[in-house]
C-alpha cells in the first residue's frame, strides 16, 4: 500500500466531484470506490457535452476523467476547464486516469493540464492516494499561449541525497564548493 | 500572450479535513467490499469484450482498416482497466501488452493476426489462472510485440 495512514480521518461530506468515463464498467468501479469514501455529492458523466454543462452549472471540487474515452476531445476539455476563466472550477484538481496512452496522444495528456496522470488499473487506495495528493496542490496556476494548468516547474535540488551529481552545477556539489561557499558568504 | 500565474486555495483540503468522515481504513474496506459487488457484471464484460476480440481479429484477416485495429485498441484498454482490478494483474498486463503491439503495428501502417492471435490466447489463458508460469506468459508477449513492431521502425 501507499504512504496513506489508515488511521486519519477523511471528510467528503461537502465535496463535489465530477466524473467523466463512458465506459461503463470503469464508471462503476471508481463511482464504488468514491462513494465508499463518503461522496454524496457526485455527478457521473458519460461525455464530454454532459461535462461541460456540469462544469457551468455546478461548483466543483474535484474532477476524474477518464483518459481513454471514445469520443475524440478529452485533453481538450481538460484544456477548455483551465481556460474557462471562473473561478473555482477552472483551478479545481483534475486527476486523469490512464489506461495505455498512444504514442500520439503522451504529450498531450501531459500538457492537458491535469494536476494528476495516474495509470490504471486503480485501487482504492491508489485512487484516494491521488485524491489527497490533488487535495494538498500548492502549486500556483499558470496560464499562456500554449498551456493552461498548475505549474509543471518543480523545484531543482538536485541528485537524491548520498548520490554524487553529474553536473558541475548541480546543487549538491556546487553548495559543496568553496566558490559557492564564497558566493553564499558575499550574500550573493 | 505573457504567462499569467494565479495561486489558489484549493477549498478541497479543508473539507476533507473537517470533523467528521471515516477513517481511512474503514473507507478502504468499504470500497473493497462495493467492488466485489460488481465483480461479477465486470468479469462478464471481460469476457463478452474476448469473444469480440476473436471476432474482430477473425473479421479482419490479414490487413484491417484502421477502424477495426482502433476498435481492437480500445477492447484491450478496458480489459487492461478493469481486469487488473478484480486481481486478474497478469491479464491485465497482457491487454496492455496487446494495447501496446496494436499501437505500434498501427503507427507503421502494418499488421499482424499471428501476433495478436497470441496476444488474444495469452489473455484468455490469463483469464482463469492455474499454473505459476502466467508471468512468464507476460515477459513473452513483450518480446513478441518488440520482434513484431520494433521501436521506431516505420514511424
Amino acid at each position: 500500500m501507499t504512504n496513506i495512514d489508515p488511521k486519519a480521518w477523511i471528510n467528503f461530506d461537502r465535496a463535489r466531484l465530477l466524473l467523466l468515463d463512458d465506459h461503463p464498467q470503469g464508471a462503476s468501479i471508481l463511482t464504488q470506490i468514491i462513494r465508499a469514501f463518503g461522496v454524496t455529492q457526485f455527478i457521473p458523466c458519460a461525455t464530454i457535452a454532459e461535462a461541460r454543462q456540469t462544469v457551468l452549472e455546478h461548483e466543483l471540487h474535484l474532477i476524474l476523467v477518464n483518459a481513454n474515452l471514445k469520443e475524440p476531445g478529452v485533453y481538450e476539455f481538460v484544456n477548455w476547464l483551465r481556460r474557462y476563466d471562473q473561478p473555482p472550477n477552472c483551478f479545481a484538481p483534475v486527476i486523469l486516469i490512464a489506461g495505455h496512452t498512444q504514442k500520439s496522444n503522451v504529450e498531450r495528456a501531459r500538457d492537458s493540464g491535469a494536476n494528476v496522470i495516474m495509470a490504471k488499473p486503480v485501487s482504492p487506495a491508489s485512487v484516494l492516494e491521488r485524491v489527497l495528493w490533488a487535495s494538498r496542490e500548492k502549486r500556483p496556476y499558470v496560464k499562456c499561449a500554449t498551456y493552461a494548468g498548475p505549474d509543471r516547474r518543480f523545484k531543482d535540488l538536485g541528485p537524491p541525497e548520498g548520490v554524487t551529481g553529474r553536473r558541475y552545477d548541480d546543487p549538491s556539489e556546487a553548495e559543496a564548493t568553496p566558490e559557492a561557499e564564497s558566493r553564499g558568504a558575499v550574500g550573493g | 500572450m505573457a504567462a499569467i500565474f494565479t495561486t489558489w486555495k484549493n477549498p478541497l483540503e479543508a473539507m476533507i479535513k473537517a470533523p467528521g468522515g471515516m477513517r481511512i481504513g474503514d473507507a478502504l474496506q468499504r470500497a473493497d467490499a462495493n467492488l466485489e459487488l460488481i465483480r461479477e457484471p465486470c468479469m462478464a464484460d471481460v469476457d463478452e469484450q474476448l469473444d469480440e476480440l476473436d471476432r474482430l481479429s477473425a473479421e479482419g484477416g490479414a490487413a484491417p482498416d484502421d477502424d477495426l485495429k482502433l476498435n481492437i485498441y480500445r477492447r484491450g484498454n478496458d480489459i487492461h482497466a478493469v481486469a487488473g482490478v478484480f486481481g486478474l494483474a497478469d491479464m491485465s498486463a497482457a491487454a496492455f501488452c496487446l494495447c501496446e503491439l496494436v499501437d505500434r503495428l498501427r503507427t507503421q501502417a502494418a499488421w499482424s493476426k499471428p501476433a495478436v492471435d497470441v496476444h488474444l490466447s495469452s489473455l484468455r489463458l490469463l483469464r482463469h489462472p492455474n499454473d505459476e508460469d502466467r508471468a512468464s506468459v507476460v515477459d513473452g508477449l513483450r518480446r513478441l510485440t518488440d520482434k513484431v513492431a520494433p521501436l521506431g521502425a516505420g514511424a
